[in-house]
Parts: structure tokens; C-alpha cells; sequence
């Protein structure tokens, strides 16, 4: 039932996890949100796999889980970026998104997809589109850090993670919804393909920033011993 | 693959869209980049820049130091050695040596005097080495300038500080004790205060001095506005060794000074 890229996949979420319960707490604002992320990600996609184990993973339907995973990975995220942004108008509009995200997943969740049949698609991409214009925000308005470069610096690589993963999974959803009557299986086949090695980015990415702020934590250390 | 020739133009203009997209994040992220060295290498002038103005200070209050220790070697030679050069020359016109006695007393009188003389060139060779001074520390030298003081009024000085004085390098030791002086001088130029206090407190992250005087004290506005170099300077120079300084003073209510020194 797991391919050999299921177990990559697997690997690196878990080195993820590991990685973000090693990472510094007090010198990594807002970890607490990533740590709760990627255990429940990888919980809820454990469960999916379990869950379509009859069917040979290319062929496994979307399932009822990402109807609640996909709305808890926004809102999850978004906290977290929140901890980063500095203007109060952009915290309010984040707030307020919330509101709006979860109308708009539940009237498409009700009236537009089939609940847990379709892949929700566009609730899917009206959260990733909030999420690039947060994490571009971000990285637009970073902070200078006198003691760390810019590529040795966690919230940076988070950003840029979110945002190939996301500009990726955004892309490729428009493009979803019509395959997927015309030609299913390649369109699942599309979407598995793409969502995974996406993900490697992106897990890859996490990974390296959790590393990044444990080696600031040695170097810290050793320069006040 | 696709039915209507409206399907095909949505899928079309869906691709653009990502294209554009696509390019548009690639655009902001490069852009954040070099925002991000920008502000970069702003921080690093700016060090620079702070750097620059740090030794300049450091020099100037240097030679401040320097030219105090001139006045006060002056005012030494003056009021000190001079009245006592003065009494051995007095001494030595009244002697006569018609009386082997008296004579005899004159002599030892000014021996004494000659040996007092001498003592109080070697002190003053010792104590207005201003270099020293600031080598052996705020401690010592918040000593040093209430003993100058109390000898040029009476004044009642209080110096209060604790046993231990933690570690401050050099660069800021200088431009601390040029503080002190300045403060020092002003309120003995202008306060007409009856008593000085000096409190220094320690605690792990600071050092706090407290310069207190009982006088006219004056209004920190018109001051500022009337210009005088010696209460800016305060103010920057604080700045540069990384101090908080504030200045409370009351017309007739006397004056508060405090300085807190991150350690
Ligand atoms: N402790 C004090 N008590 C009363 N007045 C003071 C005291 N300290 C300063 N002042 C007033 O503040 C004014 C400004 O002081 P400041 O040290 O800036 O200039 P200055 O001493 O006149 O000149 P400079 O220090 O450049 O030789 C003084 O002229 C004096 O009137
Ligand atoms: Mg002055």
C-alpha cells in the first residue's frame, strides 16, 4: 500500500516533527503552531493512507479528512505568520479572513462539493491565496536581524517554503477542476505527483529552518559561556 | 479532451493566470531580497557611522579629561603650594640669627614647611595623572574628583557606593568619568548648592549614578534652547556608551542627575 515515495514522504515529515520538538522554543517565535501542524498532518494523512489502503495510491479519491485538515492547516498557518507581522492592519485582515475562510468552506463544503467525494479545490486555494499574500508581506517587511544572515534565518525559509509550495498547489487546483471530469485518472495522477514533490520542498525547507534556529541556539550558548 | 471551445479558453486563461502569478511571487521574492540587503547594509553604516562618532567622543573627552587636569593643577600650584611656597618665604625674612634660639626654631619651622612643600608636589604629581585616574576605574575616580571638590568650597559631599564596582572597558570608563566631570563642574559652576550627594547603586544588568544638589536648579528647556555644549554632550555621550540619562531639576529645588549604565 506505501510506495517508495510515501516513505520518503513519510521520512521527511517525521524528521520534520522531530526537528520542530528539537528547535529552540524561546528562540523560535510562534513554533508551538508548526509543532501542532505537522503532528496533525501527519496524523490526518496516516489515516487517509490507512483509510485508502484497498486502492493503489494514484487512484485513491480525496477523502473527507482534508475537508477539516485544509481549514486547520490555513488557520494554523496563519497564526503563525501573524506572530511575525508587525502592522496592525495586516493582523485585523488575517482575523478577519478567518471569519470569511470559514464561510466560504462551508458553503462550498455544502452546496458546491460533494462532501468528501470531490477535492475541495477551491476551499483549498481561497486559503492559499491568503496565505501567499501573508508569508509575500512577510518576507517583504522582514525584520533585520543583526546576528543571523538571511539565509540562516527561519522565518525566511518558512516564507519562501509557503510560498513554492502554495503558489505550486494554487496553480495546479485551477487547472484540477477540469481535468478531473475530462480525464480523472490523469488529473489524480497530476495532483499526487505534484502535491508530493511540492511537499518534499517543503518538508525539506522546514526541516532546514528548525535546523537553522537549533544551530543559533549552540551558537548562542557558546558565545555567552 | 475538452468539450466546448469555452472550457479550452477558461483552462487557457487559468494557465496564464499561474503563469503570471508565478512570476509576480518570483518578482516579490527577489524584491524582498534586496530590500532585506538593503536595510542590511543601512544597519552597517550606520554601525559605522556610530563607530566613528564613538572614538571621536572617546578623543575628545580625552583631551576634556586633559585640560580639567590642567585647571586643576593650576588651581593645586595656586591655592596649595603657592600658599605654602608663601609661608617658607615669609619664615625666611623673619629669620634673624641674633637669637641662636629662635633661629634655630625658624629653621625647624621651615624644614617643616619645605618637607610639606615637597610632600604635596609628590601628591600632586601622583593624584592629577589623569590617565591613572581613569585606569583604576569609575570607583577610584568618583574618589578622586569629590576629594578635588572638597577642597575648592566647603560643600558637604556625600559619596555613597558599593564595594564592588563591576568590570567597564576602558573606552567607556573615559567617556563615564568625563561625564561625572561635567556634571560635577556645572554644579559647582552654577547650582550654589550647600550639599552634594553622589549615589552609585549596582544591580547584574546596571549601574546607576544619581547626582544630586540642593541648589538654584534651572529650567532643562531654556537651557537646551540657550545652547552650552556640556548638557548635549551629556545627552549624546550616554547615548554612545549605552546609558539612560535623565535630568530632573526644579528651579529653586536643586538638581537630579541619573546615569545608568547598561553592564
Ligand atoms: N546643577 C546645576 N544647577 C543649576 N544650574 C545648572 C546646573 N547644571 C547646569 N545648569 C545650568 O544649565 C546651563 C547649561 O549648562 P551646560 O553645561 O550645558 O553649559 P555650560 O556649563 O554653561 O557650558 P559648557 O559646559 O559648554 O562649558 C548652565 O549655564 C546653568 O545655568
Ligand atoms: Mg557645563
Amino acid at each position: 500500500m506505501f510506495d517508495f515515495t510515501d516513505i520518503i514522504y513519510y521520512i521527511l515529515l517525521l524528521s520534520a516533527i522531530i526537528l520542530s520538538l528539537i528547535a529552540p522554543k524561546d528562540h523560535f517565535r510562534g513554533l508551538i503552531y508548526l509543532r501542532i501542524l505537522l503532528i496533525v498532518g501527519f496524523c490526518s494523512e496516516l489515516s487517509v493512507d490507512l483509510i485508502n489502503s484497498n486502492y493503489k495510491a494514484v487512484h485513491a479519491p480525496p477523502s473527507p479528512i482534508h475537508y477539516f485538515y485544509i481549514p486547520f492547516e490555513y488557520i494554523m498557518l496563519s497564526v503563525f505568520l501573524k506572530k511575525y507581522l508587525k502592522v496592525k492592519l495586516v493582523k485585523t485582515l488575517i482575523n478577519f479572513s478567518f471569519i470569511i475562510y470559514v464561510l466560504v468552506a462551508l458553503y462550498f463544503s455544502i452546496f458546491y462539493y460533494s462532501f468528501g467525494k470531490d477535492y475541495p479545490g477551491i476551499i483549498y486555494n481561497f486559503g492559499i491565496g491568503f496565505l501567499i499574500i501573508w508569508s509575500s508581506l512577510l518576507l517583504f517587511n522582514l525584520e533585520f536581524n543583526k546576528k543571523v544572515k538571511l539565509i540562516q534565518l527561519p522565518i525566511f525559509w518558512i516564507c519562501t517554503a509557503i510560498i513554492i509550495l502554495y503558489s505550486g498547489v494554487f496553480f495546479y487546483n485551477g487547472v484540477y477542476n477540469y481535468l478531473v471530469d475530462a480525464r480523472t485518472e490523469l488529473a489524480y495522477k497530476l495532483r499526487r505527483n505534484i502535491n508530493l514533490n511540492l511537499n518534499f520542498i517543503f518538508y525539506i525547507l522546514l526541516c532546514y529552518s528548525f535546523i537553522c534556529s537549533i544551530r543559533h541556539k549552540k551558537s548562542a550558548k557558546s558565545s555567552t559561556l | 479532451m475538452f468539450n466546448t471551445s469555452q472550457e479550452v479558453s477558461e483552462v487557457f486563461y487559468s494557465v496564464i493566470g499561474g503563469v503570471v502569478l508565478m512570476i509576480f511571487l518570483a518578482t516579490i521574492f527577489i524584491l524582498s531580497i534586496i530590500r532585506y540587503q538593503n536595510k542590511e547594509r543601512k544597519y552597517h553604516d550606520e554601525k559605522k557611522a556610530l563607530n566613528d562618532k564613538f572614538s571621536k567622543t572617546l578623543l575628545q573627552s580625552r583631551l576634556e579629561i586633559k585640560e580639567q587636569t590642567l585647571q586643576q593643577i593650576g588651581y593645586e600650584l595656586h591655592d596649595n603650594l603657592g600658599q605654602v611656597a608663601s609661608l617658607i618665604k615669609i619664615h625666611l625674612n623673619l629669620l634673624s640669627f641674633e637669637d641662636e634660639d629662635t633661629a634655630k626654631q625658624e629653621v625647624d619651622n621651615i624644614k617643616e614647611l619645605t618637607k610639606q612643600l615637597i610632600m604635596d608636589i609628590k601628591q600632586l604629581s601622583i593624584s592629577l595623572n589623569s590617565e591613572r585616574v581613569v585606569q583604576l576605574g569609575i570607583s577610584k575616580g568618583l574618589e578622586f574628583e569629590v576629594e578635588q571638590l572638597k577642597k575648592i568650597k566647603n560643600f558637604q559631599i556625600k559619596l555613597t557606593k558599593p564595594s564592588e564596582f563591576p568590570d567597564i572597558d576602558s573606552n567607556t570608563t573615559i567617556i563615564l568619568y568625563r561625564m561625572i566631570q561635567e556634571i560635577l563642574n556645572n554644579t559647582i559652576k552654577y547650582s550654589k548648592a550647600k550639599r552634594i550627594s553622589i549615589d552609585v547603586t549596582k544591580t547584574e544588568k546596571k549601574l546607576t549614578l544619581v547626582f544630586n544638589d540642593d541648589g538654584i536648579g534651572f529650567d532643562l528647556k531654556n537651557k537646551l534652547k540657550e545652547g552650552g555644549s556640556g548638557l548635549i554632550n551629556l545627552n549624546t555621550r550616554a547615548r554612545l556608551i549605552n546609558a539612560d540619562f535623565k535630568i530632573k531639576s526644579k528651579i529653586d529645588e536643586g538638581t537630579t542627575i541619573i546615569i545608568e549604565v547598561q553592564l
